[in-house]
């Protein structure tokens, strides 16, 4: 499949992610989508799956079988570490999801799903009726490239696919992906592994700064490294030794991948370098591998085993002792990674601050604070924030009618204002409930029986809807309570607030400090898992009908959401644990907290303000 | 001081025919069989091997949090047969792991530093001065008060190695700890590895990167809860054997270097890293 795009623009915030991209990529072939993180890599790759609309420009897609497929189904994505994505108990109820979901009659689908998975190396037989959650990295991976590739699409897009897996893992994985585009398909791959994917690629191109840097054949990427360097990428070792060798006249062209390069060096051989120094002169207790006392400190930016220069002495050496023995040229060599990468990566990595999840679309946002609102709020003693909650709680949960509902509900919005907290962060945390509670709260109003008003086939009774709309508002303003507390306290004060209030249960034998940890923490992780199900849900869409709005918070799509979840959080809940326990945590001993609880006459104020709103609250909710 | 203790603190791992055997379902699988390894304070060791070979049960059994089945073990003069040794040497020797999310207790960097020194019950102003001390070396100053949610994979693997500093962690194991980085992120993270390491730290760094494993001066292969090689790279990648016969797949420059093996380069000529091969040129 050709697919042109033009003039290609999307932005998040305001700042551009992707500014005036044109592109032409012609069928059956690879290319490779290569830059900095924050480059605006992945949401290009997002733009071309349909995943995401462009604030302008188009993109075209010039299928060659439109017939066999149909509108939407033309091109597939696999996402980063897609293992974490997968959601069925067997590996053929996983690729069959995404038949299913495309609406592929039930005797295709296993000849599809067998043909897939022999197109991934997975042979059906053997891994058809295992579950994906068991198989090894590289395997998961080729699942989800088999789901992927099963609707026929006549474009593949994979985001990071060696990234994380073993070297041997990745190299079959790359043949892997070399076969599927000898067998026709379009791929365009986004990848930092440049010495893999720059040899098999038919076309590049090099994002910087959300704009196309370079679009053309590799060949030019390999003749001048300045390109990619300039993007801050470092060029393949194949090209920049290429080069060195074709301008010391040892090699006759530059090389298009490593292979050229061993052949054209054993045409005509090196000549064996002179050795500079006696192998004995830098060794020093090799086997101890200790740094020499007089050793004078390595360059900024020199490595262990960097040992650059040293030609003769070394193997077996101690590690950074070689900067000594070479002087000069050490500054030279092993500088130029350095100084490549080092500073830029600081710079790139403030930047874009959730690189590593490559989601620049979904969580960033969440997390920039410290308005005046807010550094008011966080100044308050704990305590009254959880007596706040608490009480607040139990009014709202006391609270049937309308009336003190919406009260409560005006309130807690001036409090949010109060506090400083953006109305995109607020969105954001909120949008999965609110769709969520929707739901709920249409679902409560149906009625057979008595209905009140009817829309279409569906029957609504008007008392159930008024029933629904109050708990679903009670149970929306107790999160909403939660949010408040949270946004406004970290971890340290919210722990100690809680330990202080459940000191007396430890007469009970209740270890109080596990539970304020665990709460802290749990709490901590409560915008994380959020994120995880907006990056699930992506995942889910990508593999089949596009859902929007409602339709993503169906029963069916949570339920088949819940699993990779679970999975997600009880991994992560293993992990923490052991931090917690290797960072010395104790709950017999004897801990001095950094944050210290101080009471003031500020927060007296406040606590009587809370308690004058809530009795208020209480005393309308019984009377209305 | 005597000359059993001076001995006993030359080394920070001492094991000696360590094994390991962990229960699954109804019978006991070996992980471990007879491992016997020296590593002296303030050594650079790399460790590697394929995925499940139990590279992972072992450094969990160097910090105390796996007791071993048989043999001894013994690290940084602790036996590690006694728990209350084990208990100790938690906090001596420091894991980084493999997921930058999963190792931040705290909701920004200051209180994440903070918890590791609470449970030390060090004194409060001390601790305050401590934090930013360790913040500042693990270039977190200017995010202090940041949430950690908001920070790349790479400044978490920072914060991480600031816990350990916290801890005042004598060794520190990198378990993979760059392979869910960027490029930029993966260098970021060994340059401070590195800088520790010069100001004395023991480096546990294990990676099945061959490009890490190839600037390290001394290597560890496991293979099947056994150690198969330790030694220098050199011997490692052009005399062993050892590579092929694990099927690794060699980096660029050792490629190279094999083809300069063949037209007869002695072997400590032979290139390991990208810069050393340049500077041959």
């Amino acid at each position: 499949m050709r697919i042109r795009a033009e003039h290609l623009s999307f932005h998040y915030d305001g700042k551009y992610a992707v500014q005036d991209i044109s592109l032409n990529i012609p069928a059956g072939t690879l290319t490779v989508l290569c830059g900095v993180n924050g480059s605006g890599k992945s949401t290009l790759l997002r733009l071309l799956a349909g995943l995401e609309h462009p604030a302008s420009g188009n993109i075209i897609h010039e299928d060659t079988m439109p017939a066999d497929r149909k509108v939407g189904e033309a091109v597939a994505m696999v996402f980063q570490q897609p293992e974490t994505q997968l959601f069925a108990d067997s590996v053929h109820k996983d690729i069959e999801y995404g038949l299913t979901q495309r609406g592929v009659p039930k005797v295709q689908r296993d000849g599809i799903i067998r043909s897939a998975l022999a197109r991934t190396g997975l042979p059906y037989d053997e891994f058809a009726g295992r579950s994906p959650f068991l198989l090894s990295g590289g395997e998961k991976r080729r699942v989800c490239i088999a789901g992927a590739i099963a609707s026929r699409p006549g474009l593949l897009i994979l985001d990071e696919p060696t990234a994380g897996l073993d070297p041997l893992a990745a190299q079959s994985l790359l043949e892997m992906v070399q076969e599927l585009r000898q067998s026709g398909l379009t791929l365009i791959i986004g990848t930092h592994d440049l010495d893999s994917f720059l040899p098999v690629a038919d076309g590049v191109i090099v994002m910087k700064q959300g704009a196309a840097h370079y679009d053309g054949p590799a060949a030019a990427l390999t003749a001048d490294p300045g390109l990619l360097r300039a993007a801050g990428l470092t060029p393949p070792a194949y090209a920049s030794l290429g080069r060195r060798l074709v301008e010391r006249g040892w090699l006759e062209a530059l090389p298009d991948n490593l292979e050229e390069l061993l052949a054209g060096l054993d045409k005509q051989p090196l000549p064996v370098p002179q050795e500079v120094s006696t192998p004995a002169a830098a060794h020093k207790e090799p086997s101890e591998g200790r740094r020499s006392e007089t050793e004078s400190p390595p360059a900024s930016g020199d490595a262990p085993g960097l040992s650059a220069a040293t030609i003769g002495p070394a193997s077996g050496d101690a590690p950074g002792l070689s900067a000594a023995t070479t002087g000069p040229a050490s500054g030279d060599a092993p500088g130029l990674s350095a100084a490549t990468i080092g500073p830029a990566s600081e710079a790139l990595a403030s930047m874009n601050p959730q690189a590593l999840y490559g989601e620049p679309a979904t969580s960033d946002h969440l997390s920039i604070k410290q308005a005046p609102g807010r550094l008011r709020w966080q100044g308050l003693d704990p305590r009254v924030k959880w007596l706040g909650m608490i009480i607040g709680s139990l009014t709202v949960l006391g609270m049937d009618t309308f009336l003190p509902l919406l009260l409560a509900a005006s309130l807690l919005a001036g409090l949010t204002v109060s506090a400083g907290i953006s109305w995109r962060r607020v969105f954001r945390f909120f949008r999965p409930f609110l769709l969520m509670f929707l739901f709920l709260w249409l679902l409560s109003g149906l009625s057979w029986n008595s209905p009140g008003f009817s829309i279409g086939p569906l029957s609504f009774s008007s008392a159930g809807l008024q029933r629904g709309g109050i708990s679903v508002l009670r149970f929306l303003l107790l999160i909403v309570l939660g949010f408040l507390f949270t946004e406004t306290t970290t971890g340290a004060p919210l722990r100690e607030g809680l330990e202080w209030g459940i000191a007396p249960l430890r007469h009970l034998g209740i270890r109080t400090r596990n539970w304020s940890l665990a709460v802290s923490v749990t709490l901590q992780f409560v915008p994380w898992i959020l994120g995880k199900l907006t990056q699930l849900q992506l995942a889910l869409s990508s593999r089949g009908r596009r859902a929007r709005g409602l339709a993503r918070w169906s029963p069916r799509q949570i339920a088949l959401i819940i699993v990779p979840l679970i999975i997600l959080v009880l991994g992560m809940g293993d992990e923490l644990a052991t931090a917690v326990e290797s960072r010395g945590y104790d709950p017999a001993k004897q801990r001095t907290p950094v944050y210290q609880l101080a009471w003031n006459k500020r927060d007296t104020w406040v606590a009587l303000c809370i308690l004058t709103a809530a009795g208020l609250l209480w005393w309308l909710s019984r009377i209305s | 001081m005597t000359r059993a203790v001076r001995k006993a603190g030359m080394r920070m791992i001492r094991a000696h025919n360590l094994t390991l055997s962990l229960r699954d379902g109804q019978h006991r699988r070996p992980v471990l069989q007879g491992i016997s390894i020296h590593i002296g304070r303030g050594e650079w060791v790399a460790l590697t091997g394929a995925n499940g070979c139990g590279k992972t049960s072992l450094i969990r059994t160097f910090n105390g949090l796996i007791p071993p089945s048989g043999g001894s073990l013994s690290v940084a003069g602790l036996d590690l047969r006694s728990p209350q040794n084990r208990a100790d040497v938690k906090q001596q020797v420091q894991l980084v792991f493999q997921n930058p999310e999963a190792q931040t207790v705290g909701s920004t960097p200051f209180e994440d530093i903070a918890f590791g020194l609470e449970n030390r019950g060090l004194d409060r102003n001390l601790m305050v001065t401590r934090i930013h001390d360790i913040l500042q070396q693990v270039g977190l100053a200017h995010k202090a008060e940041a949430d950690v949610a908001s920070l790349s994979g790479g400044e978490r693997q920072r914060l991480a190695v600031g816990c350990c500093l916290a801890l005042e962690a004598g060794m520190i194991i990198f378990d993979e700890a760059t392979s869910m980085l960027d490029p930029a992120g993966r260098q970021d993270i060994l340059e401070l590895a590195r800088q520790l390491w010069r100001s004395g730290t023991t480096v546990l760094w294990v990676t099945q990167r061959m490009e890490e494993l190839a600037e390290s001066q001394r290597i560890a292969v496991m293979g099947d809860g056994r150690l198969l090689y330790d030694g220098d790279p050199r011997t490692l990648f052009y005399a062993s054997g050892l590579p092929d016969a694990l099927g690794w797949v060699p980096s660029p420059v050792v490629r190279i270097g094999r083809l300069l093996q063949r037209q007869n380069w002695p072997l400590h000529l032979l290139p390991l890293t990208e810069p050393q091969l340049e500077a041959m040129l």
